[in-house]
C-alpha cells in the first residue's frame, strides 16, 4: 500500500495505492487518522488503489466515524470500478461520497 | 322135485299079516305119501317162486339195458353238448371283441344243428344300436339290412316279453306266424340270452326254411346252454366295453385335469375340453354356458360340435332356461328325449321354441361350479335320436365339470392376481422412480473426488442404497447402506433411511462425524422398527482430499477394500452391530476410525451381493474372489472399474441369477494443486492468490469473476492466517494449506488452517449476508463477504478448514 497525504486548504487529502488489505489495515490507520481534526473534507482519491477487503474496508468505516466526530466530510474519489463494486457491496457509499473514475470531481 | 316125477314106496307084504297091520301100513305108506307131497309142493312153490324171480330179473336187466342205452344217449348228448359249449365258451376266453363271438358263435350253431339260419340279437348294444349276426346256408342267406330288423318282429317280442324259449315247429299252423310270415320260413327255435340276474340281453335263434322240422329237447335244451353261455360273453363284453370306457374316460379326465393345471390359459384349456369331451361322448354338440353374473343370462363360450350337427354359435346368448328346468336335489338337468320330457312344460313357449330351434333331441346339463359359485354349465345336445344318459356317463361329467370349475376359478384367480401384479408392478415402478427421485439427491459423483459407481438392483426397488454428499469441496462423504430384504418392504424402509440421512446430513455434527451418524441413524431406525424384523448395515466414510485420509464408521457392512498399487487389503474398520436390530444405548455406540490415504490410493465399497453370490451350482463364491478380482485393478480407469467387478462376478459365478442388489462405489484419492502459507506475508500471498487466479482462468474462470474470487480467497486465506498463523504454530512449520480446482463451470478450493478454528455457527447466526453487519462496524464483514462471494461456503464442525464454491 502506497500513501500520500497531504493538506490542500481545508482538505486533508490522501492518495492511496496498491491495496488495503488486513494486513495494511492497521498501518492505514495509524497514518491517517491522527491527521483527522483539522479539515472540514477529506478526499481519499482512490485512483491507484487496486484492492481491498473487508479490513479495507474497516479501516473506512473507521475513517469515516473519525471524520463524522470532527464534523468533517469524508469522499472517496476516482474509485476503480473493482473497488467500488466492493464499496457498495459493503454499503460504504451510503457514509461517504463515493466517486467513480468517471465522476466528476 | 316135480309133480311129474316119480318115487317108488315099497310095501312089505311080509307084515301084511292081518287088517290092522294093513292099515298100519297103509298108514305109514299115506303118511310118507303126505311128507312126500308136502316136500314136492314145496319144491313146486320154490320152482315158481324162482320162475318169478327169473322173470323180474329179466325185466329188470332189460329196464337197465334200456337205462343204460338211454344214458349212453344222454351222455353222448352231454358230451356233444359239452364240446360244443366248451368251444363257446373258449371262444368267448379268448376275446372281449363281441363282433368276433357271435360271428363265430352263429356259424358253429348253425353248422350244429344243419339249420338254414342262425342268428343272434343284442339290443341297444352299443350307442342305442342293435348288434345282430346271422349265420345262413346259401340260399337262405340274407342282408343285414334285412336280418337287422328281427328285432321288430312280433316272434321277437313274445320272446323278450315271456323270456321262455319260442319253439314253432311249423309256422304254417302256429297261431303266432299263421298267415302273417311271408318269407319261407317253417320252423323256428328263438331262446331268450338272460344275464345271471334275470336280465334280458338278447335272443338266438335258429330258422329251418321250407321244410318243417319238429323241435327236439334236447335241441331245445341244448340252444338254451349256448345262449347262457353267448349272455356270458356279452355281459363280459359289455363289462369290458364299460371298464374301457371307464379307463379312457378317466384318462381323459386325468388329461383335462393335467392340462388345467399345467396351463393358465383359460381358452386353450375350455376350447379342448369341450372338443374332447363332446368326442368322447360321441355326442353333437358339446359347449359351455357361462352365466353373466351382470345380466343373469347365458352365453355360451367355447363349442364342438359334431360333423352331422350345425353350430349354435359362440357368444350366442340363452335366458337362463336350465335353472326353470332344475329339479331340487338334484344337480344336473338329463333329458333323454324333450319330445317327451314333462319339465318342458315348466317353459314358456318362447323358451320352448328355443329349445327346438337347436335341434337336439336329448340334453343335459351339469353345472359347472367352484365350492357354492356357480359359473354356468357344462351342456351336451344328441340331435335327432333320443339318448338315455347313464348315471356313469352323468358321473364322468360331473367331474369334468368339476373341474372345469376348478379351471374357470383358478383363471378368474389368476386374472385378479395378475391385475393385483398390473398394480403391484405400476406401484412398484412408481415407488421405484420415487425411490430413484429421493436417490438421486445423493447420486451425484460429479464431486472432486473421483467416484465411480454401478448399481445393479434386483428388483424394481432395491434395499441397496448410496448417497454421496461434498461436505466441502475437499471432503466428501459416502454413505452405502443395505436394508435386510428385498422388494417393496426393504424399499420403504430405504425411503424412510433416506430421509433420516437427509436430516442427519444437515446437522454439522453427525454429518461430519461418522460413529455419530451412524449411532443416530440406528437409533432412529431401532425406534421405527420394534415391532419388526428389518434391519439395515451400513457404511459411512468421510474422504479428505486435502488431508488424504478417511475418517469412517462401519454397522455391520462388508468392510471396504483399500487399493495401494499391487496391494489389496480389507479396511480394518470395526464393523459394529447393523443399524436398527438393537438400541445403541445396548450396543454401544459405533467408532469412528480413520486410515490415511495416498494419492493415486483407490477405495472400493459395496455390498453384500458381491460377496454373498451364489454360483450355478448353488455354492457361494469364495470370499477371496473379491480381492483377486481387485488384483488387476490398475488396469481400468476408476470410471469402468466398478462395471468390471461386476463383469468379473458374473463370470466367477459362472452367469448365476443375481441373488442379491450388487452396488459398488469406488473412489481414488487425487492429484491436487495445493499450496502452504507459513506466514501472512502480502507479497506471497498476492503472488500465490494470482497463482490460483490464473490457473482458474486458464480452466475457464470467467474474467468478471476475478475480483470476487480474488477478494474470496483473500478474505477467507487471511481469515485462517489469523487463526492459524499463531506464534506457535508458525514456529512449528505447521502452515495454512489450500486446495483448489476448477472443473464443469466450477471453481472450488478448500483452505485448512492449523488452529483451533472459529466459532463459524455463531459468525453466521450472527451475520450471514452484507445487510445483516451493521453499516458502522469496523469488523465482521468477512464471513459475509465470503457468503456474497461464493455458492457454497463450508466450514468442518472446528472451524479450522472452509471450502469454497463459485459457480458460473
Amino acid at each position: 500500500m502506497k500513501l500520500d497525504v497531504h493538506d490542500e486548504n481545508d482538505r486533508l487529502f490522501i492518495k492511496i495505492g496498491g491495496q488495503l488489505l488486513y494486513s495494511e489495515a492497521d498501518h492505514f490507520k495509524e497514518e491517517i487518522l491522527p491527521k483527522i481534526g483539522q479539515h472540514s473534507l477529506v478526499t481519499v482519491d482512490c485512483q491507484d488503489l487496486e484492492f481491498i477487503d473487508s479490513a479495507g474496508t474497516g479501516a473506512i468505516v473507521r475513517l469515516w466515524k473519525e471524520c463524522r466526530m470532527v464534523g468533517a466530510e469524508l469522499e472517496l474519489i476516482k474509485v476503480v470500478p473493482e473497488v467500488q463494486k466492493l464499496l457498495h457491496l459493503t454499503r460504504l457509499h451510503q457514509l461517504a461520497k463515493v466517486r467513480g473514475l468517471d465522476d466528476a470531481a | 322135485m316135480t309133480l311129474n316125477e316119480s318115487k317108488t314106496f315099497s310095501l312089505d307084504f311080509a307084515k301084511l299079516r292081518d287088517v290092522d297091520s294093513c292099515i298100519s301100513e297103509l298108514k305109514k305108506l299115506h303118511t310118507q305119501l303126505e311128507e312126500e307131497r308136502s316136500v314136492a309142493q314145496k319144491k313146486e312153490r320154490m320152482m315158481t317162486n324162482s320162475l318169478q324171480e327169473s322173470k323180474q330179473m329179466s325185466n329188470h336187466l332189460q329196464q337197465i339195458t334200456h337205462a343204460l342205452t338211454r344214458e349212453r344217449k344222454q351222455a353222448s348228448e352231454k358230451t356233444e353238448r359239452e364240446r360244443l359249449l366248451w368251444r363257446l365258451i373258449e371262444r368267448i376266453n379268448s376275446t372281449f371283441d363281441l363282433d368276433h363271438i357271435l360271428q363265430a358263435t352263429v356259424d358253429e350253431l348253425g353248422h350244429y344243428f344243419k339249420v338254414n339260419r342262425c342268428g343272434i340279437i343284442i339290443p341297444n348294444y352299443k350307442k342305442n344300436k342293435d348288434l345282430v349276426r346271422e349265420f345262413a346256408m346259401g340260399e337262405w342267406s340274407r342282408t343285414q339290412d334285412v336280418y337287422s330288423q328281427v328285432t321288430l318282429s312280433v316272434l321277437y317280442r313274445t320272446v323278450i316279453k315271456t323270456m321262455q324259449p319260442l319253439i314253432i315247429n311249423d309256422t304254417l299252423t302256429h297261431e303266432l306266424t299263421s298267415g302273417h310270415l311271408s318269407e319261407d320260413l317253417r320252423s323256428l327255435l328263438m331262446v331268450p340270452l338272460v344275464r345271471g340276474n334275470n336280465e334280458l340281453v338278447g335272443v338266438v335263434y335258429l330258422h329251418q326254411c321250407r321244410t318243417q322240422r319238429t323241435w327236439g329237447e334236447h335241441e331245445t335244451s341244448m340252444l338254451q346252454s349256448a345262449a347262457g353261455a353267448i349272455a356270458t360273453a356279452v355281459e363280459k363284453s359289455k363289462l369290458f366295453n364299460r371298464a374301457r370306457s371307464w379307463a379312457s374316460r378317466e384318462k381323459l379326465l386325468n388329461r383335462l385335469t393335467s392340462r388345467i393345471r399345467g396351463t393358465l390359459n383359460i381358452n386353450v384349456i375350455l376350447e379342448r375340453t369341450v372338443v374332447e369331451l363332446g368326442q368322447a361322448l360321441m355326442a353333437s354338440r358339446c359347449f359351455i354356458s357361462i352365466i353373466d353374473p351382470k345380466t343373469s343370462r347365458e352365453k355360451i363360450s367355447h363349442e364342438y360340435t359334431a360333423k352331422n350337427a350345425t353350430p349354435l354359435g359362440v357368444k350366442k346368448e340363452f335366458p337362463l332356461i336350465i335353472n326353470k328346468l332344475i329339479e331340487k336335489n338334484v344337480d344336473c338337468v338329463a333329458i333323454t328325449d324333450i319330445y317327451k320330457e314333462p319339465r318342458l312344460a315348466k317353459l314358456n313357449n318362447k323358451e320352448i321354441e328355443q329349445i327346438y330351434q337347436t335341434n337336439a333331441r336329448s340334453f343335459l346339463a351339469v353345472p359347472i361350479s367352484f365350492q357354492t359359485k356357480l359359473f354356468g354349465w357344462l351342456c351336451f345336445h344328441q340331435c335327432n335320436v333320443p339318448r338315455n344318459w347313464s348315471e356313469e356317463e352323468i358321473a364322468f361329467i360331473q367331474s369334468a365339470a368339476s373341474q372345469v370349475g376348478v379351471a374357470i376359478n383358478q383363471a378368474e384367480m389368476v386374472e385378479e392376481l395378475t391385475e393385483y401384479q398390473t398394480k403391484l408392478s405400476r406401484e412398484l415402478k412408481q415407488a421405484a422412480n420415487l425411490q430413484s427421485v429421493l436417490l438421486s439427491a445423493g447420486s451425484d459423483t460429479k464431486k472432486n473426488l473421483p467416484i465411480a459407481v454401478s448399481y445393479h438392483p434386483h428388483h424394481n426397488v432395491s434395499g441397496d442404497f448410496y448417497w454421496i454428499c461434498e461436505l466441502a469441496p475437499h471432503v466428501v462423504g459416502i454413505l452405502i447402506g443395505d436394508v435386510s430384504g428385498k422388494g417393496p418392504a426393504a424399499a420403504l424402509l430405504t425411503g424412510y433411511i433416506i430421509g433420516e440421512i437427509k436430516g442427519l446430513l444437515e446437522n454439522q455434527d453427525t454429518a461430519w462425524h461418522p460413529e455419530k451418524f451412524l449411532t443416530a441413524l440406528g437409533d432412529s431406525i431401532y425406534e421405527q422398527n420394534q415391532y419388526s424384523d428389518f434391519y439395515a448395515t451400513a457404511w459411512y466414510g468421510i474422504f479428505n482430499i486435502l488431508e488424504n485420509k478417511i475418517i469412517c464408521s462401519n454397522a455391520g457392512h462388508p468392510s471396504p477394500y483399500l487399493m495401494d498399487g499391487q496391494s489389496i487389503s480389507k479396511l480394518l474398520d470395526d464393523p459394529g452391530a447393523p443399524l436398527g436390530l438393537l438400541s445403541t444405548k445396548d450396543v454401544g455406540a459405533y467408532v469412528d476410525k480413520e486410515f490415511k490415504l495416498k494419492t493415486g490410493d483407490r477405495v472400493m465399497i459395496f455390498t453384500d451381493g458381491l460377496t454373498e453370490q451364489r454360483q450355478l451350482e448353488g455354492n457361494f463364491l469364495p470370499e477371496s474372489w473379491l480381492s483377486d478380482a481387485l488384483k488387476n485393478h490398475d488396469k481400468y480407469e476408476l470410471k469402468d472399474l466398478p462395471e468390471e467387478i461386476i463383469r468379473k462376478l458374473n463370470i466367477a459365478s459362472k452367469a448365476a441369477p443375481q441373488d442379491d442388489d450388487r452396488l459398488v462405489v469406488a473412489i481414488e484419492m487425487p492429484e491436487k494443486n495445493i499450496i502452504e502459507f507459513y506466514d501472512d506475508k502480502q507479497d506471497y500471498l498476492n503472488e500465490r492468490v494470482q497463482q490460483i487466479i490464473d490457473d482458474a482462468v486458464s480452466k475457464g474462470l470467467p474474467s468478471a469473476f476475478i475480483s470476487n474470487v480474488k477478494l474470496g480467497l483473500i478474505e477467507a486465506l487471511y481469515n485462517s492466517f489469523r487463526h492459524g498463523l499463531t506464534k506457535e504454530n508458525r514456529e512449528k512449520k505447521q502452515p495454512v494449506s489450500i486446495v483448489w480446482w476448477v472443473k464443469d463451470s466450477t471453481f472450488s478450493c478448500a483452505i485448512k488452517d492449523p488452529g483451533p478454528g472459529f466459532d463459524w455457527q455463531d459468525a453466521l447466526r450472527k451475520k450471514s449476508k452484507m445487510t445483516d453487519v451493521d453499516i458502522l462496524s469496523e469488523g465482521g464483514r468477512g464471513v459475509p463477504l465470503l457468503m456474497e462471494i461464493f455458492n457454497k461456503v463450508n466450514w468442518n464442525p472446528e472451524g479450522n478448514e472452509v471450502g469454497l464454491v463459485l459457480k458460473w
